[in-house]
């Protein structure tokens, strides 16, 4: 289970370049941290495939600063800058964000990795061992938790929001359901530390697959030029 | 021209079952950030 990570690597950056290619039109803000968000996501998964080979130092710093600490929160600030209108709320939002990231970058560039490195077992998920290894201060901790719980609400609530707008006014179903499928896919990573507690370790890498696939589903669907509506049935009030 | 409408006709399926979707993701992202809070206040067993 293990070398799913290859694949959700794949389809990680698959995922980024369409969002990227999708931003290369009209350069909107939210796709350009969407697509910055799932780059870190894909390094994550990256670091978790190499690891599955080999241990690395380097990459279990990579793969605990991107997938553990910055994925959620710039993937969140892509949701900021599509829903919250003030841009200067956005913007402010934005610079705490760089500065939280830069500080974990230099945190986790000095963070010590202890002997228990010597010991790490390429069959088992870095989740489980990375406690052991990387040496990581209250300060560390303390990012993680803010950066996953900003990122969280952002990108998961304000998907759920968006899905929730678009079903009271029955409007753009390929959004509704797009929304929806994003919620759902950007909820498993952030539930994958929740399965590894539970002793469920072959979740973690599950639940990072499939929250990628359904997140670039529902992009997909969401962004769709023709509406799934129209493609089921035309809407008779067709004046709007 | 006549516009492309972007309503689109609810279902039972809309009108049921997306209400119920969107209460158990918000229930999951609920979930989520107890246990992370729980987590950073010592209360789970390891973080």
């Amino acid at each position: 289970m293990t070398h799913l990570s290859i694949f959700s690597t794949i389809i990680t950056f698959i995922f980024a370049a369409a969002v990227f290619a999708r931003w290369r039109h009209k350069k909107p803000k939210h796709l350009f941290y969407w697509g910055l968000g799932l780059v870190l996501y894909g390094l994550g998964t990256l670091s978790e495939a190499v690891m599955s080979f080999t241990f690395n130092p380097w990459f279990l710093k990579l793969w605990y600063l991107s997938g553990a600490m910055l994925t959620a929160a710039w993937l969140g600030q892509g949701t900021v800058y599509l829903l919250v209108r003030k841009r200067m709320v956005a913007d402010f939002l934005m610079i705490l964000l760089i500065i939280a990231s830069l500080v974990s970058l230099a945190l986790i560039i000095m963070a010590p990795v202890t002997a228990a490195a010597s010991a790490y077992k390429i069959n088992l998920p870095a989740s489980l061992q990375y406690k052991e290894i990387l040496a990581r201060n209250g300060w560390i901790i303390v990012l993680t938790i803010l950066l996953n719980i900003y990122g969280t609400v952002a990108l998961v609530g304000g998907a759920i929001y968006s899905a929730y707008l678009f079903w009271r006014k029955s409007v753009l179903a390929n959004r509704m359901f797009g929304n929806l499928l994003i919620a759902g896919g950007a909820l498993m990573p952030a539930m994958a530390g929740s399965f590894v507690k539970a002793g469920l370790v072959d979740w973690l890498y599950l639940s990072e697959f499939l929250g990628v696939v359904l997140m670039y589903g529902g992009f997909t669907l969401a962004t769709s030029a023709r509406p799934v509506e129209d493609r089921i049935k035309a809407s008779p009030a067709s004046s709007d | 021209m006549k516009r492309k409408s972007k309503r689109f006709d609810p279902t039972r399926w809309t009108t049921r079952l997306v209400p119920i979707v969107l209460a158990a993701l918000l229930l999951g992202l609920a979930v989520t950030l107890a246990i992370v809070i729980l987590a950073a206040l010592g209360l789970t067993p390891s973080y």
